[in-house]
């Protein structure tokens, strides 16, 4: 039997190409996988420290997504810190406009690589290469070995794709159904930036769109317009991953990611109707002539630079204006991040989700932190001389107490969700850690409680309670105040040792205050005091003690 | 009968501009225990309104307040009093420079950070009172 004629079938053919999209996919997220346990940790280092003005935000954002080759990577971990409130959201845009010019540098790379050095003869010896790697016990090896393993299973797929495409060619049907659109018109320009926006959607990377775009016009079946269509689609399709992952987290967060979209959609508009004339432009820049469309695949990197190029240095002049308007558009809600309820969770298999829902728990425990302050606060006020309504203020307390439990449960459940994720050793233990921390908040919650019902009771024992005894509290409770902001101020980085140095020195100065007041109290209580009230005071100079005990728990914790 | 009157000479009279309650009753921890007698405010409004019937001989001023910020209060209580200029101490969480500068600007005299511990704010008041 003649098996030819199920080689040249075109429903076989169209697998194939599919196929070799699948193990080019498969390769991306390998290889992503590998770049991101090997620096990861360090790229969002960078998000976070190097965006303080729009011109080095939009080189942090480009180099990271150059790195990690994925916009959408870059923008899911970009709203998860401005959901966390790491970085503003004004220095959050310079970033998303980089992100945009760092994915283009993925189909520079292919070009190169894929296409003009074909480089899919060397994509089997990468896997060969990454055998020794992938079996060494150094975590290091082990992250190398997925990067090749990933590079060469991309190319292979690029590979794949190719002979695929040419097989094709064979059969007319791609040029058949081109031949379907008018020319090309603005008709047909605006049903390929759908396209292109849909692809993406569905492949959900607009790197591998752009790859399988680029194969096309390596082999000459697209023409050069309709293949920038589809790239000038994909841009707006690669936004939708963070809008979706947004949905559910801050104002900001949301505003950010719809900052994104209306950005790459403001950069389609005029790009709709110049089109022409730029294809012109990049003709004129790039070597080689575009008359042939065949293997102008440097054109198609080109073309996709100089377009998110032009439309950063558009807008990169108004990051201010933006941030007005997307604020504008996304109203504030009432509770940033829902004090009941689940957190906001990323699914998908981007590396980068789990760094997100990370860093989503994360953001939570610093508001978890912010709420105990405030609820300290609550029951240090209870002793405010001149306190018209204690009894609302007690229903305050028990207010707090209520929702800030909420809070511990969502994100104990956010975080053990985390834990089923394939987390590195240190994000595990940075999970764990942060588990602990929760049980400490949970503890100075629950002292603040008794710190509270306590007071009630010296309060109204002694109707009229000295006011020296009022002060002498407050001297130890203002302390274990500061202390609780100044956790705080730990929680969202790695704790130096001059602050856990600082950390311990207040920690004992609370504990001098607890000693000195109970030798105090003691001397009233031989000379003659209320021993009640004196009990009851003691009581609560101690729990506030622990309180700081607490305190000093969750910044081990922080440091380990 | 002449005791309280010399006392109340001698004591100083600040004004606390501040809307957080604990806030509030911490800085009157501290100076009370200093022979400070101490005026509230808990909004701009307030505060130009106690500025001037009160006339204190310094005013402690948060910036972040509700109705009117600190700034404008300051600006409001500059404007109003020509003849002789009240010491202000303007009180911020924000330790940004820009933001230093326009307070500056709104004519404080001087910023204090929070948070702050007992011997930053004796200081600096003493330093705004000498």
């Amino acid at each position: 039997m003649d098996w030819s004629v199920f080689l040249y079938n075109p429903v076989l053919v169209v697998l194939r190409v599919l196929g070799g999209l699948g193990v080019f996919l498969y390769g991306m997220q390998t290889m992503s996988e590998g770049i991101h346990q090997w620096a990861g940790k360090r790229l969002h280092g960078f998000v976070r420290g190097l965006t303080s003005t729009p011109l080095s935000g939009i080189l942090t954002g480009a180099g990271v997504t150059a790195i990690v080759q994925s916009s959408s990577a870059t923008m899911v971990v970009l709203v998860s810190m401005v959901n966390a409130g790491l970085i503003p959201l004004k220095n959050a845009i310079a970033v998303l406009m980089g992100a945009n010019i760092g994915t283009t540098f993925t189909a520079w790379a292919v070009s190169l690589l894929g296409f003009s050095l074909d480089i899919s003869s060397f994509a089997l010896p990468a896997i060969a290469l990454s055998l020794p790697f992938r079996f060494s016990r150094r975590e290091g090896n082990k992250r190398f070995a997925l990067i090749l393993l990933g590079f060469g299973l991309l190319f292979l797929g690029i590979n794949e794709m190719k002979i695929g495409i040419s097989v094709l060619d064979q059969s007319t049907a791609i040029s058949r159904i081109l031949e379907m659109f008018p020319g090309e018109g603005l008709p047909t320009r605006f049903v390929f930036i759908l396209l292109g926006a849909g692809l993406t959607v569905l492949l959900q990377s607009s790197s591998a769109a752009m790859t399988l775009t680029l194969t096309m016009v390596y082999t000459g079946h697209l023409p050069f317009p309709l293949a920038a269509a589809i790239v000038m689609g994909g841009n707006m399709g690669t936004t939708l991953t963070a809008y979706f992952a947004a949905l559910e987290m801050s104002a900001d967060a949301r505003r950010c990611a719809r900052s994104h979209m209306l950005f790459n959609i403001f950069g389609v508009i005029w790009m709709f109707f110049l089109l022409k004339p730029v294809i012109i432009l990049v003709d004129l820049l790039v070597p080689g002539t575009l008359s042939a469309p065949a293997g102008t695949t440097f054109h198609l990197a080109a073309f996709h630079s100089l377009f998110n190029i032009a439309n950063t240095l558009l807008l990169a002049g108004f990051i201010p204006q933006i941030e007005n308007f997307v604020s504008r558009l996304v109203p504030d809600r009432k509770a940033d991040i829902p004090e009941s309820g689940s957190l906001a969770w990323i699914s998908g298999n981007l590396p980068e989700a789990r760094d997100a829902n990370l860093i989503i728990a994360g953001g939570a425990v610093l508001k978890l932190s912010r709420e105990v302050r405030v609820m300290a606060d609550y029951a240090i006020n209870f002793f405010e001389p001149s306190l018209s309504d204690r009894q609302q203020l007690s229903a305050l307390i028990e207010e707090k107490e209520l929702s800030i439990d909420s809070m511990e449960e969502s994100i104990l459940t956010h975080l053990s969700e985390c834990a089923l994720q394939n987390l590195s050793e240190e994000q595990a233990q940075w999970a764990a850690a942060r588990m602990r921390i929760i049980g400490g908040y949970e503890r100075i919650a629950d002292e603040l409680v008794n710190i509270h019902n306590l007071s009630e009771k010296l309060l109204r024992k002694k109707s009229g309670t000295a006011s020296e005894t009022v002060d002498q509290i407050l001297e130890i409770a203002f302390p274990v105040r500061d202390f609780l902001e100044y956790i705080s101020t730990l929680l969202d980085h790695d704790v130096a040792d001059r602050e856990i140095k600082l950390a311990r020195t207040m920690e004992e100065e609370i504990t001098r205050f607890r000693n000195k007041l109970d030798k105090i109290s003691r001397k009233r209580i031989k000379s003659g005091g209320n021993l009640k009230g004196e009990l009851l005071f003691m009581e609560i100079v101690r729990r506030f003690e622990t309180i700081g005990d607490d305190c000093i728990t969750i910044v081990k914790d922080l440091s380990r | 009968m002449d005791r309280p009157l010399r006392l109340e000479k001698e004591m100083t009279r600040v004004l606390l501009v501040e809307d957080e309650a604990v806030n509030r009753l911490y800085v009157r921890h501290i100076l009370s225990r200093h022979s400070f007698i101490i005026i509230e405010a808990r909004d701009g409004m307030e505060a130009v309104d106690a500025a001037l019937k009160e006339n204190p001989d310094c005013i402690l001023m948060d910036i972040g307040l509700p109705r009117m910020d600190g700034m404008e209060a300051i600006r409001q209580i500059r404007s109003s009093q020509k003849e002789h200029r009240i010491p202000i101490l303007a009180v911020t969480a924000h330790a940004q420079q820009a933001d230093q500068e326009e307070i500056m600007k709104s004519g404080a005299d001087d910023i204090l950070h929070k948070p702050y511990k007992e011997k930053e704010i004796l200081e600096k008041l003493q330093r705004l009172l000498s």
